[in-house]
């Protein structure tokens, strides 16, 4: 199956149609894992400068959970899932089947579980733009981190304004209807034309 | 310690040099990133940059706090022309920490190790040495330069705020 | 009763099928990565494989292949999120026998298992 696949400038128009579609479906499969009705509550997809871009999963000194995967194939970039710690052990118990409450430190198999749930809603994403555009995007294994916003996402933007001034971040808010549960799920292409409709 | 300090925020790829001020310039959350703190106690002269990359392999020439090679100099050279003598400026440096390991991925976010590398040469090049470092790890920094007196404070995630 | 290895690196999705197979009655043995699952194949002959795509080093495919190679009549499912056509098709050409996309439910991970043993 031959994919011709161009590393071309950001095609921001075919993104832009894609990107809603994968976020539904993130959240979609975030929501199956833990049983909950999650909906997305804010869409962006906006440039940003490196400096801003650094406050795109919280503030800069804002301790949160990050779930982390870069993605490569057709198009690559990078995908963050990031929840403020209290809603991240909330959503271990979900998934894992356990009384609220349960979870308050992160230990092997709740970041296990964790970086299962980035693995689904990642995976997710890439599957809905994937198909509709007849390309193949392949994610990495997640890693799970716990620190300030600010560090966690210093070594991404490192990679993605390595050689530009401005990049464009998908980002998007989402939540229970009561907002008991909410996390923001962030997606940085690097370069790759998505739309690679493969001839034959 | 004084609650009423103002803090400027040295953003990514920004830097600052005063003279004579009371302010704390900080950057906050570092991670692969390298803040340089440079002080002058005579001259009350004082400057930090927070550098991302260790060079700009683009071709472009800009001279930037946001690639170690041109911000450490780009530093240096302002804070003489505030009045700092190089010989008598204390460096301290902070971060450089790997965040992000990606299982069978170890070429990739690297540049923490790198931009430690590149800090230590820049500064060599410039004949001058750290007298502080705080860097490595994996753990994100928050460092402060109090402009009044010179003293760098660093706070790691998980621990207490100490002085570098 | 019939053994069957899960191979998958979340230690989550290990336990969960350890856990839903166990009730079955079936033996489970687990591997974290390819490599792992390639040495634990020749070791236990499983009469079975659950395979992830998305692991560290040598992924779901590449192993689903080296397993092929080793023994022609290995019977695998891949249990993945990776659920693109291209990767699909690829598996099943390799010779997957089945593909079943996480989260799953239980019952079709079940129904592969069964399928795999028939």
């Amino acid at each position: 199956m031959e994919q011709n696949a161009q590393k071309t400038k950001f095609d921001l128009a075919t993104w832009s149609n894609l990107a809603n579609i994968g976020s539904n479906s993130a959240i979609s499969g975030i929501a199956q894992m833990v049983n909950q009705d999650l909906k997305v509550t804010t869409f962006n997809l906006e440039e940003v400068s490196m400096k801003n871009a650094s406050s795109l999963i919280g503030k800069p000194d804002d301790q949160i959970v990050g779930i982390y995967l870069m993605f490569t194939g057709n198009a690559d970039g990078h995908i963050m899932l990031a929840f403020p710690p209290p809603t991240a052990y909330e959503l271990v118990d979900m998934a894992m089947g356990l009384p609220p409450g349960s979870t308050d430190t992160l230990g092997e198999m709740e970041k296990s579980v964790l970086g299962e749930i980035g693995n689904i809603a990642g995976s997710f994403f890439l599957n809905a733009i994937a198909d509709i555009a007849g390309s193949r995007l392949s994610p990495s294994p997640p890693v799970v981190v716990v620190d300030m916003a600010g560090a966690i996402m210093g070594s991404i933007l490192a990679e993605v304004f390595e050689e530009r001034e401005s990049a464009f971040a998908i980002k998007l808010v989402f939540a229970t209807p009561t907002r008991q549960i909410e996390g923001r799920f962030l997606v940085l292409p690097m370069s790759g034309s998505i739309a690679s409709k493969q001839e034959g | 310690m004084s609650t009423t300090v103002e803090t400027i925020v040295i953003g990514l790829g920004e830097w600052a040099v005063r003279k004579n001020d009371s302010a704390a310039l900080t950057c906050v959350g570092l991670g692969s990133c390298i803040a340089l703190c440079a002080y002058d106690p005579v001259s009350k002269v004082g400057g930090m940059a927070h550098m991302v990359l260790p060079s700009n392999e683009s071709g472009t020439k800009i001279a930037s706090a946001k690639y170690v090679d041109t911000g450490i100099p780009m530093l240096l050279e302002e804070m003489k022309k505030k009045g700092a003598l190089i010989s008598r400026t204390v460096v301290k440096i902070a971060g450089g920490a790997q965040m992000l390991s990606v299982p069978g991925l170890n070429g990739r976010l690297n540049v923490a190790d790198r931009n430690i590398a590149a800090t230590k040469t820049a500064l060599a090049q410039a004949g001058v040495s750290a007298t502080g470092t705080e860097v490595g790890g994996n753990s994100g920094r928050t460092v402060q330069l109090f402009l009044d007196t010179g003293r760098v404070t660093v706070r790691a995630t998980g621990k207490e705020t100490c002085e570098l | 009763m019939a053994r069957i290895l899960v191979v998958d690196d979340a230690a989550f999705m290990r336990m969960r099928c350890a856990k839903l197979l166990g009730e079955q009655g079936y033996e489970v043995c687990e591997a974290a990565n390819g490599l792992e699952a390639l040495e634990k194949y020749k070791e236990l002959g499983p009469d079975g494989v659950l395979l992830d795509i998305t692991m560290p080093d040598m992924d779901g495919i590449s192993t689903l292949k080296n397993l092929l190679q080793m023994d022609p009549n290995a019977k695998v499912a891949m249990v993945t999120a990776m659920g693109q056509k291209s990767m699909i098709i690829e598996a099943l050409k390799s010779g997957a026998k089945d593909f079943v996309i996480k989260p799953f439910d239980g019952e079709r991970v079940l129904a592969a298992v069964t399928k795999l043993l028939a």
